[in-house]
């Protein structure tokens, strides 16, 4: 799993965006605000982190208790998929 | 010194030295508007608004609603003109590792070289990518960014640096064959002979995303920004982000760079006062590594200072709201390129103004450049535009006595800053 070279997350003063790079027509609205945890874990993915891992090291981030790991990682599949249904994640 | 000015100049100290140490109270003080105006003029408000982002001063205005619509819209402009600049970085990305695959050199220079030694590489834009490439690469070159979907821009194409043109990521290009031009005369001879883009002088540096570019070595790199730098000052005017484009370029390869080739090549150029001149600033107010000046060191007064400073942040606008970039450059051409041998007397450059030679003409008389004969034709064509755009045009244009004033006044600043010799001040 990886980001598409279509696109990157970099913080631009502070706000986390996804920026498209490729060579499609750059649109302004396709330059996407993201929210924290969405940057955080396109940060991961970028370190070329499993899907385990990353559910890990968010639990770690968010410092969330064990009994919250199931849920979270629920929702961070759901937020993979359609990362991948955008084809911004391959 | 005006204190507009000098709040202009407080910012850019803090984009440079860092945000801490930021005196709150001052910030409540500025006028606001107008630094968003001048900032932004200077291609400086992407900085200026990452600096105060942070501030108390900030977020108490973001909670005013009368002040709220202010910041957020120069904080929306901000991201998208730092993504765009992704965007181009990635673009020219591209188009290098392309070029370098097919075993061509393109050199970077300017853009992203100087990006790169910003604290965030995003926040300096620029309006396209300038490289140089040998004249027996520049074929393949052009196929290659045909290849990417870039397009000539015949409009703003000069005969030795067209400038190609990329609809769908928005990336301009100017693919120099040579780095001064068009320009021809003594001035011209001498970068010749400075061999600026000399194959075994060319460094490789690491630029922003993981980018790595040739460019040129750093005291050739810092002759041609001088000159770039003069260039403007000469035909327009130039503004303040130069001084700290200079500041961290100087800073970050003090060591590397041949103080005596540097000055001997701007002595040469009878460039050496002014950039005694600039340097001498970008060290006062940006606190640059003065090593470069060596002995050099001149002292300004607080008036040549203000008077400078006041023109980089106009850049060279004396009437305000009027374009004066070409009509200008068509008097002011010879200065830069050191064939004026004399006084330029008044009737002269009212010859110069009202019957330019043919590379002294603007694009849009451009068939007068390649077929000389159609010389008078171009003049007649320019008038009657002239007076057209007068009548009816939506951009102001320059009457004839505008332009004798902006002239002497363009002379004036060039004398100021040691670029007229005595023999070729202003003659009635």
């Amino acid at each position: 799993m990886h980001i598409s070279d279509q696109y990157i997350a970099r913080r631009i003063v502070g706000q986390p965006m996804l920026i498209p790079v490729g060579q499609k027509v750059v649109e302004q609205e396709e330059i996407l605000n993201l929210t924290e945890p969405a940057f955080f874990l396109f940060e991961q993915i970028e370190q070329g982190r499993k899907r385990s891992e990353i559910v890990d090291a968010y639990m770690q981030h968010a410092g969330y208790p064990e009994e919250k790991k199931k849920e979270t990682e629920q929702n961070i599949n759901i937020f993979l998929r359609s990362m991948k249904e955008k084809q911004v994640i391959i | 010194m005006d204190r507009r000015l000098e709040e202009v100049l407080y910012l850019m100290q803090r984009i440079i030295s860092g945000k801490d140490r930021f005196e709150e109270q001052r910030l409540k003080a500025m006028d606001w508007k107008y630094i968003y105006e001048s900032s932004r003029k200077n291609s400086l408000g992407l900085f200026v608004f990452d600096l105060v982002r942070e501030s108390e001063f900030y977020k108490e205005q973001i909670e005013r609603e009368e002040e709220k619509g202010f910041w957020e819209e120069w904080k929306a402009e901000t991201i998208w003109r730092a993504a765009a600049e992704y965007q181009k970085q990635y673009a020219l990305k591209r188009v290098l590792e392309k070029a370098e695959e097919k075993g061509l050199t393109p050199v970077v220079f300017k853009g992203c070289v100087l990006s790169a030694l910003y604290p965030d590489f995003a926040l300096r834009i620029s309006s396209d990518s300038d490289i140089y490439i040998e004249l027996e690469e520049k074929e393949e070159m052009v196929h290659i960014l045909s290849e990417e979907g870039y397009v000539i821009d015949e409009e703003d194409s000069k005969e030795k640096v067209p400038v190609f043109w990329n609809e769908k990521s928005g990336h301009m290009i100017e693919l120099h064959t040579c780095l001064w031009e068009d320009y021809t005369g003594a001035k011209m001879q001498i970068l010749e002979a400075a061999k600026l883009t000399a194959r075994d002088t060319l460094i490789r540096v690491p630029v922003a995303e993981g980018l790595q570019v040739w460019t040129m070595e750093p005291t050739r790199h810092l002759i041609y920004q001088m000159f770039h730098i003069i260039k403007h000052f000469v035909v327009k005017g130039v503004g303040l982000r130069y001084l700290l484009d200079i500041k961290v370029f100087v800073d970050h390869n003090i060591e590397q760079i041949d103080r005596g080739f540097f000055w001997e090549t701007m002595e040469k150029m009878e460039y050496a006062a002014f950039c005694e001149r600039f340097f001498e600033i970008c060290g006062k107010y940006f606190q640059m590594d003065t090593r470069l000046l060596g002995a050099r060191r001149v002292e300004l007064t607080k008036e040549q200072e203000a008077i400078f400073l006041t023109d980089m942040m106009k850049i060279g606008e004396v009437i305000e709201g009027r374009n004066v970039s070409w009509e200008l450059l068509t008097i002011m051409k010879p200065y830069l390129e050191g064939n004026v041998q004399g006084p330029m007397s008044q009737a002269a450059r009212l010859r110069h103004l009202f019957f330019p030679g043919p590379k002294e003409l603007p694009d849009h008389c451009g068939y007068a450049k390649r077929f000389v004969w159609l010389l008078p034709v171009a003049w007649i064509h320019k008038a009657i535009l002239f007076v057209l755009r007068r009548l009816f045009g939506r951009r102001k244009k320059m009457s004839a006595q505008q332009k004798i004033q902006a002239t002497q006044y363009r002379l004036s600043m060039l004398a100021e800053m040691g670029l007229l010799q005595d023999n070729q001040r202003e003659r009635k």
